[in-house]
């Protein structure tokens, strides 16, 4: 067995010294490097990860050459702590000490791989890391490699399934859906196929610039997490105090989006479903970042295509900059002598179409389409005032009224 | 840590005031069995009336629990309370969630919202643990309560997680985020509760130097009477400022502007806050996630002008903070004159209830 080798269980931090390397520029790390679990003839597991760069493989092979003891040198397999790698801070990742300790195991080259065979069987439910320089191009050892860095050195996560079921849960869509963002954009909807755990949100959704350094807590980190009743919905909040003009974080560390800058958010799909399986998949979604939005949205500059009376086509608004998706989808209501019209919403065109299908068919009449004054812009501006009011221009906030109303006629037809 | 954050003024304030007409508070609840959906926060009330936020069933709802009277000696101390809890409720710590914890301060007992399971099939409970550390569980059926439903919270797919509750003075105060419109509201309710539709929220904003204002989310929030007999609202905002808002501006339907008091520094997300005096001097302790705890002077916090121009990094009242808990206090409250009670996240991962002599 010329490849099969030990990796030791000691704290290679110590023997090794940690220094820091130099900084370069990393791609967005690859989520789509897999993971396979599992079974040997003993029944006990064993981890495939394919898709790790061939440079990578070759050093780690070159290495096992050497000493069969050195397989976690260059790929760093590790139970996920308390406190996952991406929370540590900038101290805590250059101390030796901090960084994880890797399981007792063997490491077999595989054709486009890497076979990781822990010697204990690992927990149920547990998050594993794997950690190995994303390019193949690093010749330090491990934790030189690794230190002050390790966030970009994360290639992989992945969960031993509770049972050997297979995950099922997956990302259905991110909002705002456009490839534009403003620089101050205040949230993401992000909408799962099914119930979803708590408590992993902020390890599990990350943003990346586009130099793959991931941004520094983008996030307004709620203990609570802003789901949706049904716990398929998460709203993820960007720091109000990275967005507002004159506060500390903001001066300190600057806007989370920069504009002219490009953006991953990711979703990693060590991410439990309530029944505590992985996802099916990670989410990806790239986007640029455009300059700050601070003008409120106006009902005038929407566009409204009436339809005909005894059809069920829709009533649709277009709106000149993309709305917040979950309060299109409440916010809005056609009204027909003061009683709401049932019927289904669509939205479209990255949020900025509206459509509404009726449950029967228009008839010939007046209606209106009555609109909360609630309903934001990417930018959290809502129809009352901005985001941020500058009190240097004069907002009368007192007469503003909660609904706004645009009434419009379905003709009869000749 | 969300009911008794008033200095000691303030609690001789309350044993006058709202605790005066005693009986008559547990009297107003009703035998049955609440339909509490999920648990958040916790707050005491007079009578050991337990105040429990469900932000799933957007409620808020009144418990008696009959623990009024000081229930022995000793400060309670559990390690690995986690685990001890999800063995009492038969599953992996990973699968218990322990929401918040408020210390009744008639009888000492420590009482916490816990999340068993995930999802649809989640189970809320509330436990009590004792002063010598025993964990039981506080019986939701059968026994005498008030539901107060909190309007507009729930519409379709919008939720409001309810970030801080708390009751002061016959009223109950509480703070929570839309999961769609970006607005921070605050009901106040008083109690007992009444029959008709809850106020609506009241919306907070803050100054940022002068020039912009914008509604934000409460974190946390406490109440201060100052040296000019006025009581105050103390809000720490999830993008650091500390603000103050005077309590009878905060009336339903106003547009309250708090004064920021304090700016805390980047990366401080405060978790929970409580007040306290200590050698003649009042502070406020705060928990937050990433700066350990911090004492911040509150002397003279009513008079503080506002911070109206740019600052380097901290400004306003005055703070230290205690590095001896960077990063991992999770859990704070009150506990007596001279101790608080805080749940200590550990380097092995699981946390210990622990007494903290208030600094």
């Amino acid at each position: 067995m010329r490849w099969l080798l030990t990796a030791a269980l000691m704290c290679m931090a110590s023997a090794m010294g940690c220094s820091s390397p130099p900084p370069r520029a990393m791609p967005v790390p690859n989520v789509r490097t897999e993971v396979k679990i599992l079974q040997d003839a003993e029944g006990n597991e064993v981890f495939q990860l394919v898709g790790l760069h061939s440079g990578l493989i070759q050093r780690i092979r070159d290495r096992l050459d050497e000493d069969n003891n050195a397989g976690s040198e260059f790929l760093l397999v590790a139970m996920r702590g308390p406190k996952s790698a991406t929370k540590r801070t900038q101290a805590e990742q250059a101390d030796c000490s901090a960084l994880p300790t890797p399981i007792l195991g063997t490491y077999t080259i595989l054709p486009d791989g890497i076979q990781f065979k822990p010697r204990y069987p690992v927990s149920r439910g547990a998050v594993v890391d794997v950690y190995g320089d994303p390019l193949g191009q690093i010749t330090q050892k491990f934790p030189d490699w690794a230190a002050g860095r390790f966030t970009d050195m994360l290639v992989r996560s992945f969960v031993i399934p509770n049972k050997w079921e297979l995950p099922t849960t997956r990302v259905t869509a991110v909002y705002p859906s456009a490839d534009v963002l403003p620089e101050n954009l205040l949230k993401f909807y992000i909408h799962f196929s099914a119930p979803m755990s708590r408590g992993m949100a902020y390890d599990c959704v990350k943003l990346f610039d586009a130099e793959g350094k991931e941004v520094e807590m983008p996030f307004l980190e709620l203990p609570e997490e802003l789901w949706d009743p049904s716990g398929q919905r998460l709203t993820l909040l960007l720091d109000p105090g990275r967005i507002k003009s004159e506060l500390l974080p903001r001066r300190e560390v600057g806007p989370a989006l920069q504009k002219g800058g490009r953006y991953a958010l990711v979703v990693v799909e060590s991410w439990l479903d309530a029944e505590g399986k992985p996802l099916t998949v990670g989410f990806r979604k790239e986007f640029t970042v455009g300059p700050p939005d601070t003008v409120m949205p106006r009902v005038a500059d929407w566009q409204m295509h009436v339809p005909p009376a005894n059809s069920r086509k829709p009533l649709s608004i277009v709106f000149p900059e993309p709305l917040d998706h979950g309060l299109l989808e409440r916010v809005l209501s056609v009204v027909r002598d003061g009683k709401t019209i049932s019927g289904q919403v669509r939205i479209s065109d990255h949020e900025r179409r509206w459509h509404f299908i009726p449950d029967t068919p228009w008839t010939a009449g007046d209606y209106a389409l009555v609109v909360e004054t609630i309903l934001e812009d990417l930018a959290g501006n809502n129809l009352k005032k901005p985001f941020e009011v500058d009190l240097l221009q004069h907002l009368d906030r007192a007469n503003v009224p909660e609904t706004e109303s645009l009434p419009f006629r379905i003709p009869q037809l000749r | 840590m969300r009911q008794t954050r008033m200095g000691i003024a303030m609690i001789a304030l309350l044993a006058a005031t709202s605790l005066a007409p005693a009986a008559d508070l547990t009297a107003s609840l009703q035998v049955g069995t609440p339909d509490i959906k999920s648990v958040g926060p916790l707050a005491f009330g007079p009578e050991g009336i337990l105040f429990v936020g469900d932000p799933q069933g957007a409620a808020v709802f009144a418990i008696a629990t009959w623990d009024a009277k000081s229930a022995g000696e000793g400060i309670p101390r559990v390690e690995a309370l986690d685990a001890k809890i999800a063995g009492l409720l038969g599953v992996t710590p990973r699968d218990l969630t322990i929401n918040d914890m408020a210390v009744n301060p008639l009888s000492g007992q420590v009482y916490l919202s816990v999340t068993r399971g995930q999802g649809p099939n989640a189970v809320p409970f509330i436990l009590r643990v004792d002063r010598t550390g025993k964990i039981s569980e506080v019986p939701l059926k059968d026994v005498k309560f008030s539901k107060m439903p909190l309007s507009n919270a729930t519409v379709r797919n919008r939720m409001e997680a309810i970030t801080d509750l708390a009751y002061f003075n016959g009223k109950l105060y509480v703070a929570g985020l839309s999961n769609e419109e970006f607005a921070s509201r605050l009901r106040v309710i008083a109690f007992p509760f009444s029959k008709e539709e809850p106020p609506a929220g009241i919306e907070i904003y803050h100054g940022s130097h002068g020039r912009f204002e914008t509604n934000a989310p409460i974190r946390t929030f406490t109440f201060y009477r100052g040296a000019d007999n006025e009581d105050y609202l103390l809000a720490a905002y999830t993008c650091t400022p500390l603000v103050r808002i005077p309590l009878k501006d905060i009336q339903p339907g106003a547009h309250v502007k708090g004064v920021t008091v304090a700016e805390l520094g980047n990366r401080n997300r405060p978790l929970d806050m409580i007040v306290y005096q200590k050698g003649g001097k009042t502070s406020v302790l705060m928990a937050n996630n990433s700066r350990g705890l911090m004492k911040i002077t509150a002397e003279n916090i009513e008079k503080a002008p506002g911070i109206t121009t740019r600052v380097a990094d901290k400004a306003g009242q005055s703070y230290e903070t205690l590095e001896q808990f960077q990063n991992n206090v999770v859990q704070l409250d009150r506990y007596d004159d001279s101790h608080a009670l805080v749940l200590l996240r550990t380097e092995s991962g699981t946390y210990n209830l622990e007494p903290l002599p208030l600094p």
